[in-house]
Parts: C-alpha cells; structure tokens; sequence
C-alpha cells in the first residue's frame, strides 16, 4: 500500500466507520466482537485497496455479513454467553441514556437469534434487499431466506413477549 | 402485556426503530484506520520475511543435496559384461568402494578411453606403474602363466582359464595393467595399450548376486565393505574355561 493509498483509506475509515460498526453490532452479540469483525473486514479491503474498489463501502458490508455467517461455524465449538447480555461496559460516557437504553433492548431481542438467521434478518430488514439479493448475498435459497427470516421473527417477538418491557414497547 | 397479534411489518418497523435510536450509542473508534494499517503492514513485513526465509531455505537445501548426492562412498555396479566371469558374472551387483586407491590383485572400475570410444569396465589390477608384465610362450605355444617382474602368478581365481601369450609391457606412470579374469574373452589393457588413458572410478570390495547374496572377491586383497564397520571383527575362538582342578 502506498502513502496516498494509505491516506485514501484513513478518510474512508473515518468517512464510513461509524455506520460499518453500527452495521456490525447488528450482525454480532456485543460491541467487542463488532469492533473485531469490522477489524477484520478492514484488514481485507485493505489487501484489495490497490485495486480500486468501485464501492468499498458495499463491499465491506458483504464481508461483514460473510464474516457473521461464518461465525456460526465457529461459535458452536466456543460458546459465548447469550443469556444474560449486559450493557455495554465499553460505551462512551457521552452517550445519551435513551440511545444505550435502545441498544440494550436490540441487544437483548436479538440475542437469541443464531448467526445465520440474524445475518438474513439484517439484509432483509434493516437492508430492505429482496428476497432473491439476501439469498444471493448468503449463498443459500430463496426458501431458505423466508424461513430464516420467519423463524428469527417470530424468535425476536417471543423475546417481546417475555422481556419485562414488553408491555410499553409492543402496545402500539 | 404481549401482544400475540403482531404481524412481521410491526416487528420490522420495531427493529428498525429500536436500531435507528441506539445508532448514536456506538461510534468507530478514532484510530481504527490506524491499527488496520498496522496490522497490514506488520502481516506485509512478515510475508516478505517468510518469502526471503523459504527462498534462502531452499537454495541451501539444493545446494547441500547437490553436493550429498552421488558422493557417498559405496556404489552399486551392475556387471553387464562376462569379461570377468566367473569372479562377477552377468547380471551380478560389484559394491565399489570410491575412497580406496588400487593395489595389486583389486578388481578396480574403471573408465577408459580407446581410440575414440570411452566406456566404464571391470577389471583386475595385474601391473602397477613400473612392472613389467607378460605371459612368454612355451614350446607349445600356449602360455604357462602370467609373469610380473619375472615372477608368475597363481591366479587361484582363474578356473582353468588359459591365456594366450602376449609381450612383454612395462607399465607406465599413472596406469595399470589390467586383465579379466575371462582370460579368453575380456578386452583388456592385453588389446588396449599399456599407455591407454583410464580412471579408477572405484575399487570392488564386495559382490552381490542377483538374489543379493554378498561375498568376498577371490583373490584380491581385503577391503571393508559398506556396513562392515557395524559388526566385530571375527577374531580366533576364546579357548574353553578350564575345568577347576579337584572335581568329581
């Protein structure tokens, strides 16, 4: 990588690194593991810099999800805690309380939700791709991609269901 | 309260709100970009090093097996003429010892050079530089016996071979006199010249039959053959311990 290479890709990172995270910490159970997926996803670009990508951004978001999806292969031999997932020990003091309250909750609904069906749920939902594009982007069925997705809902509003804020949030 | 009746939109529509409001609570660390060009460039340095390791490797491994191979002591010859039959016959394996310079009565490798044609053969050591060899003839016309400096050999190896006369040859610095131990068929230094170029590739310290049977070279001086120097020496039976004195 080259000086002005470098430099390029220093303005990228402080341009998209915000919204890659945050796209991150949907795809992953806590913040520390977000920060490595995105490090990682980073360290990828960074070896295909020199080739000009057309559009980073996309591009990092696709190895983000590969990333999270591969994850399930991984996670099954060292299981984490999904249980009890707790707030943010990392978070900045200068976050406002509502958003932290916010994450938290997304924190807990998503939890439950294994690797795959989580990856489908963040194209599908907060991606708002088709159908056709999620299966594409996680290489399995279009089948498949509506029963992930059917499943990881109906996982989040049993969550709804139990969580203790269920009642305030869920009455709309 | 749940709410069982939720569709898939509402529940969309709550994640994505939820999502859209916790945003502000996670932003990019400052130096990330940083510690990502670290990395690469760290794994970059690695790979090259790696690189140049593995290529100053593999040149030291061919260069130390360019020089091992085909330079151990001991090497296979497989017999392929009856020019010293019946010592090594067709087909049998000589085991040469590269290290040994020849003495007389070695069956010695050698390369040779004659009229334009070079070519590798086995043959025994008769004439060292300075002897004069020959084989007068008798009243019959035969031979009675190969003579060096005057004094005729026994040649115990020769199975009733006879030779056929031939003139007294002194033998040159830097050659030997060799003949075959097929005194009738081999080509030797009898139809060469004395002063025919050849280099000692190596002196036979072992035969082996086809079946890979070892045994010695009749007739020639005793050498150690590959492997010999992992077994004791045969030296003479110890005599039997005496019987104590007074017994029944």
């Amino acid at each position: 990588m080259k000086a002005s290479e470098e430099v390029e890709f220093t303005a990228f990172v402080r341009a998209h690194g915000d919204s890659l995270l945050r796209y991150a910490r949907l795809l992953v159970l806590d913040a520390v593991e977000a920060e490595d997926l995105l490090q990682t996803a980073l360290v990828r670009v960074s070896r295909r810099w020199s080739d000009g990508l057309d559009a980073p951004v996309a591009y990092v978001r696709t190895i983000l999800v590969n990333l999270a999806k591969d994850g399930a292969r991984r996670r099954h031999l060292v299981p984490l805690p999904v249980e009890r997932v707790g707030p943010d020990e990392r978070a900045p003091e200068a976050c406002p309380a509502e958003a932290m309250a916010a994450r938290e909750r997304l924190d807990t609904l998503l939890a439950t939700l294994p690797p795959r069906q989580r990856a489908t749920l963040v194209l599908r939902v907060f991606d708002g791709l088709s159908e056709a594009e999620a299966a594409e982007a996680l290489g399995c069925s279009k089948g498949t991609v509506k029963s992930n997705l059917s499943r990881a809902l109906d996982k989040v509003r049993t969550q709804l269901a139990t969580s203790l804020l269920a009642p305030e949030e869920g009455s709309a | 309260m749940s709410t069982p009746a939720m569709t898939d939109d509402d529940t969309a529509a709550l994640l994505r709100d939820l999502a859209e409001r916790a945003a502000p609570s996670t932003t990019c660390p400052p130096d990330l970009a940083g510690r990502v060009l670290a990395l690469r460039r760290r794994k970059t340095v690695r790979r090259r090093q790696l690189v140049v390791v593995g290529a100053a490797a593999l040149v030291a491994g061919a260069v130390a097996a360019s020089a091992w191979v085909g330079h151990s002591r001991f090497v296979d010859y497989l017999q392929p003429s009856a020019a010293m039959s019946p010592t090594i016959r067709l087909d049998e394996t000589a085991v040469l010892d590269r290290s040994l310079t020849a003495q007389r009565g070695d069956v010695v490798l050698v390369s040779v050079t004659d009229r334009g044609y070079s070519f590798d053969t086995l043959s025994r050591v008769i004439g060292l530089p300075g002897d004069t060899v020959s084989c007068p003839a008798t009243a019959r016309g035969t031979c009675a016996g190969v003579e060096v400096d005057g004094v005729r050999l026994t040649d115990p190896y020769l199975a009733g071979l006879t030779t056929a006369p031939f003139p007294a040859a002194t033998v040159p610095a830097d050659r030997l006199f060799l003949i075959g131990d097929n005194r009738v068929d081999a080509a030797d230094t009898r139809v060469w010249s004395p002063t025919t170029l050849q280099t000692v590739r190596g002196v036979v310290v072992e035969i082996r039959s086809p079946a890979g049977v070892p045994r010695a070279v009749p007739g020639a001086p005793v050498h150690q053959g590959p492997g010999d120097d992992l077994v004791d020496p045969g030296g003479p039976v110890p005599p039997a311990p005496v019987a104590p004195a007074g017994g029944p």
